[in-house]
């Protein structure tokens, strides 16, 4: 077959295109256009996505379909070398593959490739030979082929080592490598591909990467996304955009509780998801059991004596045990056992000032303080250990070390302590008062409510400013914010304009405004196992629990 | 009303509501003791927290014509002084900003030393 192409007439050239076709690795031609069908003109980018189809249904085993394919665009699908260079590997043909290489090499872009290329090829050929068990001439190719290489002679020497081993199991364990074959050497044909530029052989699978981007691209757009399972070419449809619902999304009212007496201060879901505990002005902690299909709660437990009111509340990490701590009066933090319903009185004196709290990771012991200056850990029985004095916080949180307490302080500050060494560091500086803070499940992230400015999430570990959201409106009293979805993208909190503000981590602008209090919302807690539930306490003395639309339940006939 | 959002100045004399004991400023933020109110001496003070603030109101004083504020307390609503908006005469201008307190409805206790040190490791 004449490079040219020149045809006689119509008839003759397509069964010359169609011969040349159907010996897939065998085309002539060094450039893109075979002159198939005289009249098609494809541009570059058209020609790349008929490569890509022509992989793709290869792949699939439709080769008969390819091939025709490839004949009637005049497209290729790699280059004639490389394809021989697939084959070859594939073979473990090492003496032709090496040929091959010889000819690819002014395609290569890099000398080096070249090189580790040959490595690659040859580290293969060298373990295929040991599990044969040709020691010499597994010899040979490490003295006189790996060798002068002078290439990574780290891992020649590893290699060398393998000739100990007496078995074919000990080779595959101790190289990790899976055993002479199609398996490996696709592997290896996979990893020689990366060197080689995309028009000359084109990357694996190459369409189905595209489409998982694409798939990807829609999830990161999708406003409402509330599902932690992962959206992929598997389980999604590539007809329509992934989109998830709004009405999906947790923001209509599915029910309402009277059962407090007085302001509703502070709301939380236990770690398990499946109890709610709520605090009030009106001393009583209420203890709320889930239904997550229902989306409705259920008094399970009313744990008295909170003088001052019940302002802040803590789950254990294994959600047995509540501390519940008042506001600014209050000299104790109370420890309840919620199956038991017995507490515990956790103070120093009655002297002291204890209005926040915070669990250690290991469940066993916990921090409190106030902003008279007290800042002390204790644990289960009430003991005080690890005092560290001097410090007025508002806010504590532990780290995930099981050591680092990160606590908000009143020069507008977070600053983190290890309390055993009595060492302390600056993590970031607010220029208004921070009135409380939450960080996210993987310890990297937190939201702070800041008096007068809004809601802004910190970079705990660069230290730097991520976002300030916008639209609440507070300053006067203290709110509390919280994450929240399946992925923990959201982020809601309350407002002194009597509404929830729902924003998406990525975006300044709120996603939804939840009306229905008709005071002040301090706070909003988002189910941490059921992401489809957010409860809200206000001023107005009453619980709302939010859900997806098709929750709302249907008034009784 | 919801958990009133109280700040804390810190320093090591602080000066607090009489009344329910909110801390208000210390002794640091003090500019002058020689002003007089309703209850009998006053004092000037520069930055002084937790406070709610009334309406904007014409008043001749001592010293002149001054447009002025009442300052209470923000939890307990008691009175405390007032703070000047304006004031006519160019000499009073210091006072701009600034809060008086009255002596008899403040406490001053002692606070403690504390680190402020910012951005050390």
């Amino acid at each position: 077959m004449t490079s040219n192409g020149l045809v006689q007439n119509g008839a003759s050239a397509a069964s010359d295109t169609s011969a040349a076709a159907s010996t897939s690795s065998n085309n002539s031609a060094e450039n893109g256009l075979d002159g198939g069908t005289a009249s098609l003109q494809l541009t570059q980018s058209h020609q790349d996505i008929v490569r890509l189809i022509g992989q793709f249904l290869k792949n699939e085993g439709l080769s008969q379909t390819a091939e025709s394919l490839m004949a009637e665009s005049g497209c290729r699908l790699d280059h004639p070398s490389a394809a021989k260079f697939h084959t070859h590997i594939l073979d473990g043909d090492w003496s032709k593959a090496d040929h091959d290489l010889q000819e690819l090499r002014p395609l290569l872009g890099q000398s080096h490739s070249l090189v580790e290329m040959k490595f690659l090829l040859l580290e293969q050929k060298y373990l295929e030979y040991l599990e044969d068990g040709r020691v010499l001439d597994a010899l040979h190719v490490l003295r006189n082929e790996l060798t002068p290489l002078q290439h990574n002679t780290a891992r020649v020497h590893q290699l060398s080592s393998y000739m100990m081993c007496s078995s074919t199991q000990e080779l595959l364990a101790r190289t990790n490598w899976a055993g002479k074959g199609s398996k490996s050497r696709s592997a290896l044909m996979d990893k020689l591909q990366s060197y080689l530029p995309a028009n000359i052989m084109l990357p694996p699978s190459r369409l189905r990467v595209l489409l998982n981007q694409a798939v990807e691209l829609q999830t990161m757009r999708c406003q409402h996304h509330n599902t932690s399972h992962g959206i992929c070419l598997n389980n999604t449809s590539l007809l329509v955009d992934h989109c998830c619902p709004k009405d999906d999304f947790p923001t209509h009212t599915i029910q309402v509780l009277n059962d407090h007496c007085d302001e509703v201060w502070f709301c939380t879901f236990s770690p398990d998801g499946k109890k709610l505990a709520t605090g009030s002005k009106d001393s009583n902690v209420f203890i709320w059991d889930v239904n997550p299909e229902t989306c409705t709660l259920n008094l399970r437990n009313t744990l008295v004596g909170h003088n001052y009111g019940a302002a802040y509340l803590s789950w254990s990490p294994d959600s047995t045990h509540l501390l519940a701590c008042g506001p600014d009066e209050s000299p104790e933090v109370w420890l309840w056992n919620i199956k038991t319903e017995k507490c515990l009185k956790i103070s120093q004196s009655q002297e002291d000032v204890l209005t926040c709290c915070s669990w250690n990771k290991d469940g066993k012991k916990f921090v409190v303080g106030g902003i008279r200056g007290h800042f002390y850990q204790a644990d289960m029985d009430g003991n005080i250990s690890e005092n560290w004095e001097c410090v007025r916080v508002n806010c504590l949180w532990c780290r995930s070390d099981g050591k680092t307490v990160l606590a908000s302080d009143t020069h507008h500050r977070i600053r983190s302590y290890v309390l055993e060494d009595l060492t302390d560091q600056h993590i970031l500086q607010e220029e208004h008062p921070i009135m409380s803070f939450t960080v996210d499940k993987n310890d990297r992230l937190a939201l702070l409510n800041v008096a007068t400015q809004g809601v802004h999430l910190w970079d705990l570990k660069d230290k730097c400013l991520i976002r300030r959201f916008q639209g609440v409106t507070q300053g006067h009293f203290t709110i509390h914010s919280t994450f929240g979805g399946a992925n923990q993208d959201f982020i809601a909190s309350g407002s002194e304009d009597n509404q929830v503000y729902i924003w998406h981590t990525r975006s300044e602008h709120p996603l939804a405004t939840l009306s229905g209090h008709t005071r002040t919302v301090n706070c909003v807690s988002w189910n941490p196992v059921y992401p489809h539930m957010l409860v809200s306490v206000s001023d107005d003395c009453t619980i709302r629990v939010w859900g997806p639309k098709d929750r709302i339940s249907k008034p009784s006939d | 009303m919801g958990r009133i959002f109280l700040e804390h100045m810190g320093g090591v004399r602080l000066f607090s509501c009489a009344r329910c004991d909110t801390n208000l400023t210390n002794r640091s933020e003090l500019i002058s003791t020689r002003f007089t109110g309703a209850t009998g001496r006053a004092f000037l003070f520069n930055r002084v927290v937790n406070l709610t603030y009334s309406e904007v109101q014409d008043r001749v004083m001592l010293t002149g014509r001054h447009m002025v504020r009442d300052v209470s307390c923000k939890s307990c609503d008691s009175k405390l002084g007032w703070m000047y908006e304006f004031a006519t005469d160019e000499n009073q201008r210091y006072k701009e900003g600034r809060v008086i307190l009255e002596r008899a409805l403040v406490t001053e206790t002692d606070g403690m030393e504390e680190r402020v040190s910012f951005n050390d490791n």
